[in-house]
């Protein structure tokens, strides 16, 4: 009879750790799902990377050199602040998962030729830009990245949208929406 | 025993088994944290997932579960492991104390109208036998 009872209770803890993880989904079916949805670039994303380094830099309207943003991380580049000729990375992200969550930085970066122009909460509408995009790439086509930035020195900047279906992607430069 | 032993006994009871059900119930369906997402989940992300991944240390690979949030266009947070453990055992004890407390008030409350029990006629004492030690 011990050993019957030893046996169930044996067979009743295999199989609830068969059943463990029940409910749980990968990494990559969220990325997945996320794509089905439109990419998750948004302009409540960028905004708050943008809000979230003018509070850390104290400069409002933020000046930048260019905005970077994928799934869950955008990477701002500010002109330097102790003034030098270099430039600033930071990084905002949502999500440990993908590169991290909060506001990191400032890394170093070289000189750039790409002029500044300011940014302030509300100025860009990703949201726009990117559904533009999409009707442009087609059916079945999500935001891979955004990148806002001036082509040049004195040039306007411009918000580059690159949609993908998993297999080509193509870059669609987005006018009117800043 | 006193109503307010019986209230504390009864308290330890639930305590010990909020600690060993709920753990249970995680380890069997961890998506029981997608319950967390309407307090945890930010404005505008409410669809709630639970997400494996491993990472390595020095110590080997661990396999953690955190909760993310999607929002309609995709958008998402992560807003990881603690909070929703955290979101789900407060849940858990507020539920079952709304269930339990209302029970141990309402014994105690009918034990106190039922008043003191009611005492028998006293006990006949017993009295040693007296012994006479007169000479015979």
């Amino acid at each position: 009879m011990r050993s019957r009872g030893a046996i169930a209770l044996v067979v009743a803890a295999l199989a609830l750790a068969s059943c463990a993880g029940i409910g749980t989904v990968s990494q990559e079916e969220v990325t997945s799902e996320a794509q089905r949805r439109g990419g998750g670039i948004t302009t409540h994303l960028v905004d708050a990377a943008v809000e979230a380094v003018a509070e850390e830099t104290g400069r409002d309207p933020l000046p930048v050199h260019s905005i970077f943003a994928t799934l869950a991380q955008v990477t701002i580049t500010v002109p330097s602040a102790d003034g030098s000729p270099g430039r600033d990375v930071w990084s905002y992200g949502t999500s440990g998962l993908y590169g991290g969550r909060g506001l990191t930085g400032p890394a170093v970066a070289g000189e750039s030729a790409a002029g500044t122009f300011a940014v302030a909460t509300g100025d860009l509408d990703v949201d726009a830009a990117g559904a533009t995009a999409r009707d442009a790439g087609g059916p079945g086509t999500w935001v891979e990245s955004v990148t806002i930035a001036r082509p040049g020195e004195g040039a306007e900047p411009v918000l580059s949208v690159v949609v993908t279906d998993g297999a080509t992607s193509q870059t669609i430069a987005v006018e009117g929406s800043r | 025993m006193r109503p307010i032993w019986r209230f504390l006994i009864g308290q330890a009871v639930l305590v010990v088994a909020l600690l060993s059900l709920p753990w249970l119930l995680l380890v069997v369906y961890p998506g029981v944290l997608e319950l967390t997402a309407p307090v945890l989940c930010p404005a505008g992300q409410p669809d709630a997932r639970i997400v494996e991944y491993s990472h390595t240390t020095h110590d080997g690979t661990s396999t953690n579960d955190t909760l993310v949030c999607l929002g309609p266009d995709g958008d998402l947070t992560e807003v990881g492991s603690w909070a929703p453990l955290g979101v789900y055992f407060v849940g858990v004890f507020v539920g079952s104390e709304a269930v339990v407390l209302p029970i141990q008030l309402l014994g105690i409350v009918r034990r106190r109208r039922r008043g003191p029990r009611p005492t028998g006629p006293p006990r006949p004492v017993r009295v040693p036998p007296v012994i006479s030690l007169r000479g015979r």
